[in-house]
């Protein structure tokens, strides 16, 4: 049966049970979110869409304070994470941080499509660190040869949004 | 057009390889090094945490199939057809549960989370009234 999203189903209620029953056994319920066409409209701030997240946040204010207040209330039970998984890079995803989350909304955000881990220190600063799966060889032969590898895409695959994703 | 390593010749293999990670859609371009996943990344980062995951794209794919027994997974409206078609899920299958938002991105969340909150809590809907 096809779970159906403005009324809690059968079927619905049965998965939704197995998912809290997980919880309340001592495992964290973890909210994952992508950012690009899930919290926000697609491709904010490239050349593909070039709007600003700030114009975006601008039109969805009263979303924005919806998505909030329910985030802080799922953490204020102490059973739920919030995460965010993105292929965008930190100058980016740190603005959707100060834009959709309260202070402690957020507790960590895998970027770079998995390449780096961001989690919140004190004071409002965040910690970044590689992926522990990332292949330390590749990453060195990938920083080395990044200017090369930027002026292909650049010549030769049609140009590069303002993000170098 | 000439190729990277055909451009580099004295690094010729280690640049083919990496050229080997770059993707590109309509709309954007992906260097990565070789090996990274979002679903790597997610598994390291969920330890014994149960993820319920907000995707749309086809690259969240991977991440929704995570090594969890219960899959739990949203996409709103706007995402992409086979992520959709994930979400749905086998009807037959156990420890699968997906929602399908009837409106496009944070509206979708939204909805969503308006449903999780209330089956967790044990209301009808989501307390507007709550702030921090």
């Amino acid at each position: 049966m096809p779970r159906e999203i403005n009324s809690i189903t059968e079927s619905t209620s049965k998965y939704l049970d197995s998912v809290f029953e997980r919880i309340k056994n001592g495992e964290k319920g973890d909210l994952m979110f992508d950012i690009d066409g899930v919290l926000t409209e697609i491709s904010l701030e490239t050349a593909a869409n070039p709007k600003t997240l700030n114009a975006w946040a601008g039109e969805h204010k009263e979303d924005i304070i919806k998505f909030k207040n329910r985030i802080d209330a799922l953490k204020k039970t102490g059973d739920f994470k919030v995460s965010i998984c993105t292929g965008r890079g930190w100058d980016y995803t740190s603005k959707i941080v100060d834009v959709l989350f309260t202070k402690e909304g957020l507790d960590y955000a895998i970027i770079e499509g998995g390449a780096m881990v961001a989690s919140p220190r004190e004071n409002n600063e965040w910690n970044l660190r590689p992926a522990k799966n990332i292949d330390q060889g590749s990453l060195k032969n990938l920083e080395k040869y990044k200017p090369t590898i930027i002026k292909h895409v650049r010549e030769n695959m049609g140009g590069l949004s303002n993000q170098n994703r | 057009m000439k190729t990277l390593g055909e451009e580099n010749p004295q690094d010729k293999d280690v640049i083919e390889k990496i050229s080997k990670n770059i993707t590109h859609t309509p709309k954007t371009v992906e260097i990565m090094p070789s090996g990274i996943d979002k679903l790597l990344t997610l598994n390291e980062m969920i330890g014994k945490n149960m993820p319920i995951y907000f995707g749309d794209a086809n690259t969240d794919l991977s991440a929704m199939k995570n090594k969890k027994e219960i899959k739990a997974n949203v996409a709103p409206l706007n995402a992409e057809n086979p992520v959709k078609d994930y979400v749905k899920g086998d009807k037959e299958s156990s420890g699968f549960f997906g929602l399908l938002p009837s409106q496009n991105d944070i509206k979708g969340v939204n909805e969503a989370i308006d449903l999780i909150y209330a089956h967790y809590k044990r209301v009808e809907r989501f307390p507007e009234g709550i702030k921090k």
